[in-house]
Formats: structure tokens, C-alpha cells, sequence
């Protein structure tokens, strides 16, 4: 019943890292969920009384879950170009009108996919 | 004055395409799911609208009759999109009748790397390759020093050119060739140079394996990001001169070759989604540069350049590709060119 209590205050999404990128993710944070590697990410459900945007994921991220240098993935809450994000099988770049990317909130069960497309081809 | 049998019925008004706010702008009635150049696509007109820009690329391009087309797969992104693709397009013409198939026959080409990168997953590459089943060519990085013809290759500005080609071309003196391959890398300074290197001896490889198995014709997976890149890279270090046969949607090796880069006319994006929603598996090549800073190459530092410029003007790599199509080779580039076979 702890788990339904934490629930409560935090939200569950999945995190993909694809073309590379869990090569700077550290290796305790990923487990194998559906025959891939991922990163089950835990964090509260509000920041500063709004909900949590995939910008404080992405921080988070670059906090917790990097090894090193992690201006390879992210600097502060900005993704290093070249980087996309897939928000639930869609592109994070497909917004309503006028609404910033980073400001996407995040849902339960959100499965996000970052996916490197430098160095590769 | 009888104007109206004499002329030419106007052309039709081009008329804009309607777009449904909020969804595919081809089915008008799916979400959309992925933007492409401001263009906003459901996820099977993605899929249906890169097989088909593919296709009709690919249909323009002049072959010689009976030419024999081989496919570099690296097993990155790029290239597994392109061999799906290729296979796709070969099978789809089969069913046809009367019609020629698009390509008189496929053979892989893969250059192994293993010997410099050890954790390429070269097995799962090869796998890939084989699913298709083409015959494929595998040639190994070490091969190059096996080659019938050696590698009588330019080499990196800055590096000892005598000593280098010394190693590339001398007698083995008892070493294995996979120590020579170490030893040539090692000796060249700087990653600019090592992946300058890389790039000659894959060339070499693929034309030399292209040659063997009697191909006329090479498609190579440069994506358009990659063109771009390659192009900033190019005309940094100087070699703006061969910019056409470096990075152009078509151009001669060797004479009687053709090299063509059928995937420019997509952009990683198109490639990473692509291959995601088609279940295309790709590996993670990496490259001397990898998980570096940007300022380790010119090559490193030109991505990171065109990448962020993309970012604030979407139509950056789109723009340089155009660019380059316009340029044409001088007739001194095409016969200065170091050959890398003859």
C-alpha cells in the first residue's frame, strides 16, 4: 500500500535513451522493461505548484542519471541539439498553438524516448 | 486577333493544399505525429511519404542497364533506413510485370571496424544485413592492407605523409595487419586526421569490394544532416575544390563508378522515426569523436555548428543541401582527384 501512497505525490514515467545515449546514462538507472533498456523516472507530480513540465524531467536527468559530462545530453534544462524527444510515440515538436515544447506536463505513465540522431548513419 | 484556339490553355491555378488544423496534412484525418519541416504527418502517411520520395528518387536516377548496385550498410541509422528501403523498392517492382526492376541486382557492402571500435555490436549488424537476404561483402578495416591495389590515398593534411603511406603500402615486416592498423592510427596526431583517415580506407574498401563483386554503381547512406556536415567539414579543412564528388547527390568514382547518396533527401529526423515506426533495428557506430566535446574535430565542431544552427533556423541543413546541388565540379577536380583505386 506504500507504493499507491507514493503514487499519489509522484508520477511514474518510462525513459527511453536510443542512438547511443545510454552509453552516458548510468547503468544501475536502466533496466530491461519490453526488451529494451530503460529508466523507470519517479518525480513529483507538481514543481512550484504547476505541474511537472518534461523541462524539470530533463534536469533531472542531467542531475541523477548521467555519468559524467553531461552537457552531451543536456545543459541545465536545455537538450543538446540534435537530440528528439518521442512523447508517447509522438514527436515533442508537435505542439498546441504556440506552446513551448519544454512546457509539455508530464502525465503518469508518460513513455518518453530521447534519441540521438548525431554520429550516426 | 483570334486569341483563343492559338493559345496554350493556362495552366492550371496551383492550388494551395488544404490543411485541417490540427491534423495529417496528407489523410486530413489522423493526429498528427511527427513535424517535418513545419509539415505535420500522421504516422502512416510518414511511413507511406518516405517510401515514396524514396522510390521516386530513386526512379530518376539514371543507371546503366544491367549495372549491379551495391548498398554500403554501415549498420547505423542511415544506412539500415536506406538498405529497408532499396529492399522494399526491389521487391515492391518485382510484382510488377512489364517493367524492368529498379536495380538489375543488390549486393551489401560492410566494412567491419571492430579492429578500432571494439564495441561495435557487429554481430547484430551483420544479422540485419542478413535478414534481407543479399548477398553481402564483408570487408575488415585491416583489409586494407591486403588490397590488390593499394591505398594510394591522400592523407590528412598535417600528418608525415611519407610514413604514413610507408605504412599503407610497405611490407608487413612480420606484423599482423590488425597491429599495423594500430600503429597507423597511433601515429596520426589529431582525431581530425584519424577520422580523415577512417573515411579514405572505407572508401577504399567499399569501392575495392564494389569492384570485385561487379557493381557500377554504390549508394551510400549520407543523410542530409550528414551532407551538411560533411560539407561545413570539407571546406574547413580546405578541400571546398571536390566538394561535388564529396558530398553531391551523384558523382563519378574512379571513372566508370557511380556513387549516389539516395538518402540526402532525408534528415536524421526523418531517419530516427523512420526506422523507429518501420521496426528498422539500428546499431550505434561510434567514431573517434564520440562522447567528446566538440572542439576534438572539424568534423565534431561542423556538426555541432549545423545542428545548432538548426535548431533556431529549421531549414539550415535544407538550405546547404540546395546549395550544394548547384554546385558542379570543375573539369580539373574531376581528374585531380586523388584516386583511391587506380
Amino acid at each position: 500500500m506504500a507504493d499507491t501512497g507514493a503514487g499519489d505525490e509522484q508520477l511514474k514515467v518510462t525513459v527511453e535513451f536510443g542512438g547511443g545515449l545510454d552509453m552516458f546514462v548510468k547503468k544501475e538507472r536502466l533496466q530491461m522493461v519490453d526488451g529494451a533498456k530503460k529508466a523507470i523516472v519517479r518525480m513529483a507530480r507538481q514543481t512550484g505548484g504547476k505541474g511537472t513540465t518534461i523541462r524539470r524531467l530533463i534536469e533531472h536527468i542531467g542531475e541523477d542519471y548521467l555519468k559524467a559530462s553531461t552537457d552531451l545530453f543536456c545543459t541545465g534544462s536545455t537538450l543538446r541539439p540534435g537530440i528528439l524527444v518521442i512523447i508517447n510515440d509522438a514527436d515533442w515538436e508537435i505542439t498546441d498553438d504556440g506552446m513551448d515544447k519544454y512546457d509539455y506536463k508530464l502525465q503518469d505513465e508518460d513513455e518518453i524516448v530521447f534519441v540521438s540522431t548525431l554520429h550516426g548513419g | 486577333m483570334c486569341d483563343a484556339p492559338a493559345m496554350p490553355a493556362a495552366a492550371p491555378a496551383r492550388t494551395r493544399r488544404t490543411l485541417v488544423p490540427n491534423k495529417c496534412v496528407k489523410c486530413k484525418s489522423a493526429q498528427p505525429r511527427v513535424a517535418v519541416r513545419q509539415i505535420r504527418y500522421c504516422k502512416a502517411c510518414f511511413v507511406q511519404a518516405s517510401v515514396t520520395k524514396f522510390r521516386t528518387a530513386q526512379s530518376k536516377v539514371h543507371r546503366p542497364v544491367g549495372t549491379k548496385t551495391m548498398v554500403a550498410f554501415s549498420g547505423g541509422a542511415a544506412s539500415s533506413a536506406m538498405l529497408r528501403l532499396v529492399v522494399d523498392f526491389q521487391n515492391a517492382w518485382r510484382k510488377g510485370t512489364d517493367a524492368e526492376p529498379p536495380y538489375a541486382g543488390l549486393v551489401i557492402g560492410h566494412v567491419d571496424e571492430s579492429a578500432l571500435f571494439p564495441d561495435v555490436p557487429e554481430d547484430a549488424i551483420r544479422a540485419e544485413a542478413a535478414k534481407t537476404g543479399l548477398v553481402c561483402e564483408i570487408a575488415t578495416l585491416e583489409d586494407a592492407f591486403a588490397l590488390d591495389t593499394p591505398v594510394l590515398a591522400t592523407v590528412a593534411r598535417g600528418s608525415d605523409t611519407g610514413s604514413v603511406y610507408a605504412q599503407l603500402v610497405g611490407p608487413a615486416d612480420g606484423m599482423s595487419r590488425k597491429a599495423r592498423l594500430a600503429a597507423l592510427f597511433a601515429g596520426l596526431g589529431s582525431i581530425t586526421d584519424k577520422e580523415d583517415m577512417l573515411e579514405i580506407i572505407k572508401t577504399a574498401l567499399i569501392a575495392d569490394m564494389a569492384r570485385r563483386s561487379g557493381c557500377g554503381a554504390v549508394l551510400m547512406g549520407d543523410s542530409a544532416t550528414r551532407v551538411a556536415v560533411r560539407a561545413m567539414a570539407l571546406t574547413s579543412r580546405g578541400r571546398g575544390f571536390s566538394l561535388p564528388l564529396d558530398v553531391g547527390a551523384e558523382a563519378q568514382w574512379f571513372g566508370r563508378m557511380v556513387v549516389q547518396r539516395p538518402m540526402r533527401e532525408f534528415l536524421a529526423k526523418e531517419i530516427a522515426f523512420f526506422n523507429r515506426w518501420t521496426g528498422q533495428q539500428d546499431a550505434t557506430v561510434p567514431g573517434f569523436a564520440t562522447g567528446l566535446p566538440k572542439s576534438v574535430s572539424i568534423g565534431r565542431l561542423a556538426e555541432a555548428f549545423i545542428v545548432e544552427l538548426d535548431r533556431d533556423f529549421a531549414s539550415t541543413v535544407s538550405t546547404v543541401c540546395r546549395t550544394l546541388q548547384k554546385l558542379e565540379p570543375r573539369e580539373e577536380a574531376r581528374t585531380a582527384r586523388p584516386c583511391t583505386l587506380c
